[in-house]
C-alpha cells in the first residue's frame, strides 16, 4: 500500500513536470473514455427505448393478410379475404403450425374508423373484432375491468374493450366498466380499458401512420362479423413461439392457406424483423461511430503518455541508477513506471467519465431519456483507461528496467 | 572476502574498444579498510563499480564471501547489492522529493522488510550518524554534509557486510569531511569491509591499506 501511495505521489511529480503534455494527454483519454461511455450509454438506452416502443406490437407478433393487387391485371378479382373461420379453426389445431404459439384473427371494414358516441361525446376510432388472445399477442394488458371471455366470443355478445385515450375523451374521469356506447346504431357494453401505450417515438417517424393506438375499441370477432355479415377475417394475427422462429411460422401459415385454398389467393405478411433488424444497424452505427472516435483518442492520448513516460525516464534516469544500487531489482523498476503511467491514464478515465456525465445529465434534462447498466461502462472505462495505461507505459517501463546501474550513475543531467 | 582474478573491463565506444582496466588480481580480507588511489581515468570508478556489483566484468573472475559474482544474473546481483553491499557516493545520491528517513529506508523496501520495522531501524540508522532531528528534512534542506551522513546512514542500514564509497568527501569541506571519515572509522572498528575511492592524501593514513592505480592496472602503492 505504502508503495502505491508512494508511486501516486510521483506520478502526481512527473505530471508536474510536463504539465502541458500531461494535460493533453489525459484530455485525449478522457475524450476517448467520455466517447465509450457516452456512445455506449447512449446506444443502450436508445435501444431500450426504442424496443420498448417495438414491444407495444408484440415482438414475436406476425400478420398475415391477402394480397389485394393481382400480379397479373386482366385476371378476375376474386371476392372474400382469403381467410375464413374454417381456416381459423385449421390453424389453431396443433398440427397445422407449430411454430405458432396463439392466434388471433382481426375483423374490419374497408373503412376502419367509426364514429363512437356517449351521450353528447363523439370520437373517431378504428374498431377491430379480435378473439380472447389478441391482448397477449399484441402486448396489451388491461387498466381496469377484464378481457374477452369464450363465451363473449361464441355468443356474440356487443361487448368492448376501449383504449385509454379513448376511455378518457367519451367517459372523462367516470368509471365506463358496465357502461354502454354506441358505433352507429349498434350498442356495446364497456367490459374493460387498456393501459397507455407509448409509441411516441414511432409517431415521431411516421411508422405508425397516424394510427391512435390509445384510441382503439376492440370487439368480439364474431361479433364484428356479424354486424358486416361476412365470415372473413381481414387480418390473421398471431405470435411465434419465439423471435427465432417467426419466419418459419409465417411459412406454416401461407401454405396452409394456400392448401386449403388451392393457390387462389396470394398474402402478405409481416412482423417486427425487419423493424428489429433497422433499430439495431442504426443503433450499431451510433456504436462503430463511438468506437471509431474512442480508438483514435485513446490512441493520441496513449501516444502522450508514452511520450511523457519516455521523457519521464530520461529525466529521472539517476534515480533509477540509485534505486537499482540500493537493490531494486528490474521487476520494481518496471512496476514503479507501469504504475505511473497507469495513474496518468486512469486519471484521464476519470475525467472522462465526469465529462460524459455531464453530457448524459443534459441528454437525461432534454430529452426524455433512461439510464440503463451505466456501471458497466464506468467498469468499462476504468479497465480501458488501465489497459491504455499499461500499453503506453511498457515500453519505456522496459527501458528504465533494462538501464545499467552503473550508466545510469553515471548520468548527468 | 573480495578475490579478483584477471579481471578487465572493457567499454565500446563508437566502435572503437576502449580497455578501462586490465589484469587485476587482488584479495581484501574481511575488515579491511582499503583505500583506491589515482589519477583520473586510471580506472578506479570501473574497478570499485566492479566491486559494487554495479557492472560486471568483461572478463576475469569476481568472487565475494565465496560467491562467484561474475557469473550472476541482474535479479541476483541486485539482490546481493540489496543485501551485501552498502553505497556512498560524492554527489550523495539522495532522491530530492523524499525526506531523510524516507530515503533511508528505500533500501529496506526493496529487501521485502515490512514498514513498520523499516521506520525503526532508519531512526536507529540516522540517529547513528548524528541525523536524529533531522528525519523529515528533505535533501534540499540539508548541508552537503549532513546530506552525506545522511546517505551513509542508508548504505548502513541494511547492515552490510561491505561498504563502497566512491569518493565520499570529494566535494564536502575540511569539518564535514572529518565527520564522514570518523564514521567511516567507526564502521570500519565495528567489523565492516570498506573499500573507496578518493583524491584526499589526508585519508590515507587512516586506511588499513592502499591501492594504487595507473593506466586501469594496480601498480606498488
Amino acid at each position: 500500500m505504502r508503495n502505491f501511495l508512494e508511486n501516486l505521489k510521483q506520478a502526481l511529480g512527473a505530471i508536474k513536470q510536463n504539465r502541458l503534455r500531461t494535460l493533453m494527454s489525459i484530455a485525449g483519454i478522457a475524450f476517448g473514455i467520455a466517447s465509450v461511455v457516452t456512445v455506449g450509454v447512449i446506444s443502450q438506452g436508445g435501444r431500450d427505448y426504442i424496443y420498448s416502443e417495438l414491444e407495444t406490437y408484440g415482438l414475436n407478433s406476425i400478420w398475415v393478410y391477402r394480397e389485394w393487387e393481382e400480379d397479373n391485371p386482366f385476371a378476375k378479382v376474386r371476392e372474400g379475404s382469403g381467410i375464413t373461420n374454417d381456416d381459423y379453426a385449421a390453424m389453431k389445431k396443433k398440427i397445422c403450425c407449430p411454430s405458432v404459439m396463439m392466434f388471433s384473427p382481426s375483423v374490419y371494414p374497408e373503412e376502419w374508423m367509426k364514429n363512437l358516441r356517449v351521450g353528447n361525446s363523439f370520437n373517431n376510432s378504428s374498431v377491430e373484432g379480435v378473439d380472447v388472445d389478441y391482448l397477449k399477442i399484441n402486448n396489451d394488458s388491461i387498466e381496469k375491468g377484464r378481457n374477452f371471455r369464450k363465451d363473449d366470443i361464441v355468443r356474440k355478445k356487443h361487448v368492448a374493450i376501449i383504449g385509454f385515450q379513448l376511455k378518457e375523451n367519451l367517459f372523462g374521469s367516470t368509471n365506463p366498466i358496465g357502461k354502454s356506447l354506441h358505433m352507429g346504431d349498434v350498442k356495446f357494453t364497456v367490459i374493460g380499458v387498456l393501459k397507455f401505450k407509448n409509441r411516441e417515438f414511432l409517431n415521431a417517424i411516421g411508422a405508425t401512420q397516424g394510427f391512435e393506438v390509445n384510441e382503439r375499441m376492440l370487439i368480439p370477432y364474431t361479433s364484428y362479423q356479424q354486424i358486416m355479415g361476412t365470415k372473413d377475417i381481414h387480418t390473421m394475427r398471431a405470435e411465434a413461439m419465439s423471435g427465432a422462429v417467426v419466419n418459419k411460422a409465417l411459412d406454416e401459415i401461407i401454405r396452409l392457406l394456400h392448401r386449403r385454398h388451392g393457390n387462389r389467393y396470394t398474402y402478405q405478411t409481416e412482423s417486427m424483423l425487419a423493424w428489429i433488424e433497422t433499430t439495431n444497424d442504426v443503433l450499431g452505427m451510433v456504436t462503430l461511430i463511438g468506437v471509431v472516435s474512442a480508438v483514435v483518442s485513446l490512441f493520441v492520448g496513449g501516444v502522450g503518455v508514452f511520450n511523457i513516460m519516455s521523457s519521464s525516464v530520461i529525466e529521472r534516469t539517476r534515480e533509477i541508477g540509485i534505486r537499482k544500487a540500493l537493490g531494486a531489482r528490474k521487476a520494481d523498476i518496471m512496476l514503479q513506471f507501469l504504475m505511473e503511467s497507469t495513474y496518468i491514464s486512469v486519471i484521464g478515465g476519470i475525467a472522462g467519465i465526469v465529462l460524459s456525465w455531464f453530457v448524459l445529465v443534459s441528454l437525461i434534462f432534454f430529452a426524455d431519456f433512461t439510464i440503463s447498466s451505466a456501471w458497466i461502462f464506468l467498469s468499462a472505462a476504468i479497465f480501458v483507461s488501465t489497459v491504455v495505461g499499461l500499453l503506453a507505459g511498457y515500453f519505456p517501463a522496459k527501458h528504465a528496467a533494462s538501464l545499467s546501474p552503473s550508466d545510469a550513475l553515471r548520468f548527468e543531467n | 572476502m573480495i578475490e579478483l582474478y584477471d579481471i578487465s573491463k572493457v567499454f565500446e565506444l563508437r566502435n572503437n574498444i576502449v580497455s578501462a582496466i586490465q589484469n587485476i588480481n587482488v584479495k581484501i580480507d574481511k575488515g579491511e579498510f582499503v583505500a583506491i588511489v589515482g589519477p583520473s581515468g586510471s580506472g578506479k570508478s570501473t574497478l570499485l563499480s566492479i566491486l559494487g556489483c554495479l557492472s560486471l566484468p568483461s572478463s576475469g573472475q569476481y568472487v565475494l564471501s565465496g560467491v562467484t559474482v561474475s557469473e550472476l544474473d541482474d535479479d541476483s546481483l541486485a539482490e546481493i547489492r540489496s543485501l551485501q553491499i552498502g553505497f556512498v557516493f560524492q554527489s550523495y545520491n539522495l532522491i530530492p522529493r523524499y525526506s531523510a528517513l524516507e530515503n533511508v529506508q528505500m533500501p529496506m523496501i526493496y529487501a521485502g522488510i515490512l514498514e513498520e520495522e523499516r521506520l525503526d531501524r532508519a531512526k536507529l540508522a540516522l540517529n547513528a550518524v548524528g541525523m536524529s532531528d533531522r528525519y523529515d528534512h528533505t535533501p534540499a534542506e540539508l548541508s552537503g554534509g549532513q546530506q552525506q551522513r545522511v546517505a551513509i546512514a542508508r548504505a548502513i542500514v541494511n547492515n552490510p557486510k561491505l561498504i563502497i564509497a566512491d569518493e565520499p568527501t570529494g566535494s564536502l569541506d575540511e569539518h564535514s569531511t572529518q565527520d564522514v571519515i570518523n564514521l567511516f572509522q567507526q564502521l570500519h572498528m565495528g567489523g565492516r569491509t570498506i573499500v573507496f575511492v578518493t583524491h584526499n592524501m589526508d585519508l590515507l593514513p587512516y586506511a588499513t591499506r592502499v591501492l594504487k592505480m595507473e593506466h586501469g592496472q594496480l601498480v606498488d602503492a
